[in-house]
């Protein structure tokens, strides 16, 4: 049970930096190619 | 000179872009491989039962929730000599990290301890250390979000980040001193329960695992975090917009 | 520095300048301790001696934007960043005309607060003198915090919550100071870490809180 509430923190944790990531990465993306 | 120049932001994208993958997948087989050998395969404890498995996210949580911020003070020493971007970047983005594993060895904590404390929560010495470390890194977090200005809130941060390590060293030793005159003469003694001197080597090896595995989740994070501020940066360069 | 300090300090005692406030607050928590835990003298006493400290820490903390907030709103902050004289000096005339005028008010109305909280008489002594010593330290971290925080708005919640940790040494040392008074044991070691940390936060914070004004003042 204890188990589940960390395993879920540290999943909460990774999806927030890697989605994070690709949503920048996306923008930068779009406002790259926008650029030019 | 040359370790510096890894330290360039574009240099830094170039080599973080290559490790990453590796990063990942030497993170995935450690951390999995060490909870599940610790949590699915190892016997349980004499006394303990199976709670002790506990520890193979708390002793590792912990042990990053210390570091991280050993690790945004030496990231905080370095902007204010030598106004390395990424190195704040770093340390801002160390902080989340530090504040979830402090979170999680505060929560799987108390619930090992329930058993032996008959409580949820006890002022343990190393509990209240950790409570006072999550409040030092919620208000660096904080700050990070109250300013506008980019290389404001990096010095300000910094700042914050070095006093905070000396008054969070001198808190834990105050801690100590503070559990100690309250049980003058108490006969109940708490103890933290995490005997890693006696742990057999059973329980060792997946508790190495674990830790090495947290730590390479760290690194990682670390890494995509930095990448993730780089980009947001130059994206508002171009937009002039925030994310 | 000592004109800083003496403005700062005639500053505070106008009207609106905030010397009463730290004082009445103190005297507020007070008042409503028995309130909260109830009017019975064993658990008062008790308690009356963290409480007290306790709430020395809360009215240090009310007045600690005000350090630097009204000079770095009418353009003050900026001459005196700019100005020839050492920056480390202006902060530490500000923190200890602070001191001046929360700290050391509070540790003098310490024994009336004691004596509404049944605290034993044998042991306000210690409490003043814990007070004494330690509430400096809070004028030094909090001009810290003030540093930190002069270029945010509304940072008032933001500094307590950046501050309030900082302020844990001294609030463990100065409480176990009183509590081991009350059982009787010795308080030379507590009071020994209570000024140390007093001295040294008025040693080294005022460079970092002027580094802090410099950086917020670009």
């Amino acid at each position: 049970m204890a188990y589940g509430f960390g395993l879920l923190a540290l999943a909460v944790l990774v999806g927030f930096y890697v989605s994070r990531n690709a949503r920048v990465r996306r923008a930068l993306l779009n406002a790259e190619t926008r650029k030019t | 000179m040359a370790f510096w120049e890894f330290a360039n932001p574009k240099r830094f994208m170039g080599w973080s872009g290559r490790a990453l993958p590796w990063l990942v997948a030497l993170t995935v087989i450690t951390l999995c491989s060490g909870l599940v050998w610790g949590f699915a395969f190892t016997p349980n404890d004499v006394r303990q039962g199976s709670t002790v498995k506990i520890i193979y996210l708390h002793v590792p949580a912990a042990w990053i929730g210390i570091n991280a911020y050993l690790m945004m003070f030496v990231g905080s020493l370095i902007w204010l000599i030598r106004r390395h971007h990424v190195s704040a970047l770093a340390a801002k983005v160390a902080a989340p990290i530090g504040l979830t594993m402090t979170l999680i060895a505060l929560a799987t904590g108390a619930i090992w301890g329930k058993p032996m404390w008959g409580t949820y929560w006890v002022w343990d010495p190393r509990l209240t250390s950790f409570l006072i470390l999550f409040l030092f890194y919620l208000g660096y977090i904080a700050l990070w979000a109250a300013i506008e200005d980019a290389d404001t809130a990096a010095d300000l941060t910094s700042v914050l980040a070095i006093v905070g390590s000396v008054f969070a060293i001198l808190s834990r030793y105050a801690v100590y001193f503070w559990n100690q005159g309250l049980h003058q003469g108490t006969t109940v003694t708490v103890t933290d329960g995490a005997q890693q001197d006696n742990i057999s080597s059973a329980f060792f090896q997946p508790l190495i695992l674990s830790m090495a595995g947290f730590s390479l989740l760290f690194v990682t994070l670390v890494l995509v975090g930095t990448r993730t501020e780089i980009r947001a940066r130059r994206l508002r360069v171009i937009e002039g917009r925030d994310l | 520095m000592i004109a800083v300090l003496q403005r700062d300090l005639v500053l505070a005692f106008r009207s609106g300048g905030g010397f009463g406030l730290a004082l009445a607050f103190f005297f507020i928590v007070v008042v409503l301790t028995p309130f909260a835990v109830g009017s019975e003298t064993a658990i008062l006493a008790r308690i009356g001696p963290g409480i007290l400290w306790l709430a020395a820490l809360l009215a240090c903390l009310l007045s600690l934007d005000r350090i630097f907030g009204l000079d770095a709103e009418d353009g003050t902050l900026d001459a005196l960043v700019t100005a020839p004289i050492p920056l480390e000096s202006v902060v530490i005339g500000k923190a200890v005309a602070h001191w001046l005028t929360t700290g050391l008010p509070v540790a003098l109305l310490a024994p009336l607060c004691a004596l509404l909280l049944s605290v034993p008489t044998g042991i306000i002594t210690t409490l003043v003198i814990s007070l004494l010593i330690g509430t400096p330290a809070l004028s030094a971290i909090g001009a810290f915090g003030a540093a930190l925080t002069v270029g945010i708005k509304r940072g008032g919640l933001l500094l307590s919550l950046l501050v309030l940790p900082l302020f844990i040494p001294t609030l463990i040392f100065g409480a176990m100071a009183v509590n081991l008074a009350a059982i009787d044991q010795s308080v030379a070691t507590p009071m020994a870490l209570l000024a140390a940390v007093s001295i040294g936060s008025f040693g080294i914070l005022p460079f970092a809180a002027a580094t802090l004004l410099r950086v917020n003042l670009r």
